[in-house]
């Protein structure tokens, strides 16, 4: 049977609250960008999960279509696509992503 | 990549715009880039950085598309005024 990347990634940021793809994961991260991403998520005090896009190519290149952007680091909030590491750094400065992130 | 070709692109997608680049590791392919453009009024920030992205097409997807990275500020000329 084919595998079905975009129902995959459907799921997954349905069950996950505040989810992360990005390259690594939070301990590693493998890029400046998703580092950056994950220094702001530890430092507002809330739980996230990851999905490491370099060990699954197909979920690497899924996740471009599924959110119609060409990048890592993606934050999904309450399965809303939030953005990459210029908006999620963005609304962190303007305090906004706080309050994103305390409505979970 | 060259800097004035994606420029160039850009103001093609954004007609009177103003466009700086900056590339920024020396490699030509993680670029940091501003855009002060009309087209963006009325739109969120994830709208716009689609925009932008739309604009470049194969230049910025796919493993093997000449950019990597581009960090995005973009902003209307009322903003900057």
């Amino acid at each position: 049977m084919s595998r079905n990347v975009q129902e995959e990634l459907k799921q997954v940021i349905d069950a996950n609250a505040v989810l992360l793809f990005m390259k690594g994961n939070r301990d590693m991260p493998q890029c400046g960008f998703s580092a950056r991403v994950i220094e702001i998520l530890n430092s507002c005090d809330v739980e996230y999960s990851t999905v490491d896009i370099l060990r699954d190519p197909e979920v690497r290149q899924g996740i471009k279509v599924f959110s119609n952007w060409p990048t890592l680091p993606q934050l999904y909030v309450s399965g809303e696509f939030v953005g990459g590491c210029d908006i999620v750094t963005d609304l962190h400065l303007s305090g906004q992503l706080e309050t994103m992130l305390s409505a979970q | 990549m060259d800097s004035e070709v994606i420029k160039a692109r850009l103001l093609e997608a954004f007609p009177g715009s103003e466009v700086i680049l900056a590339d920024l590791t020396g490699t030509r392919d993680h670029w940091s880039c501003r855009i002060v453009a009309e087209a963006f009024d009325g739109l969120s920030p994830i709208q716009r950085h689609q925009k932008v992205y739309a604009a470049l097409g194969d230049w910025i997807l796919g493993d093997s598309a000449p950019i990597h990275a581009l960090q995005l500020a973009t902003y209307t000329p009322q903003e900057t005024a």
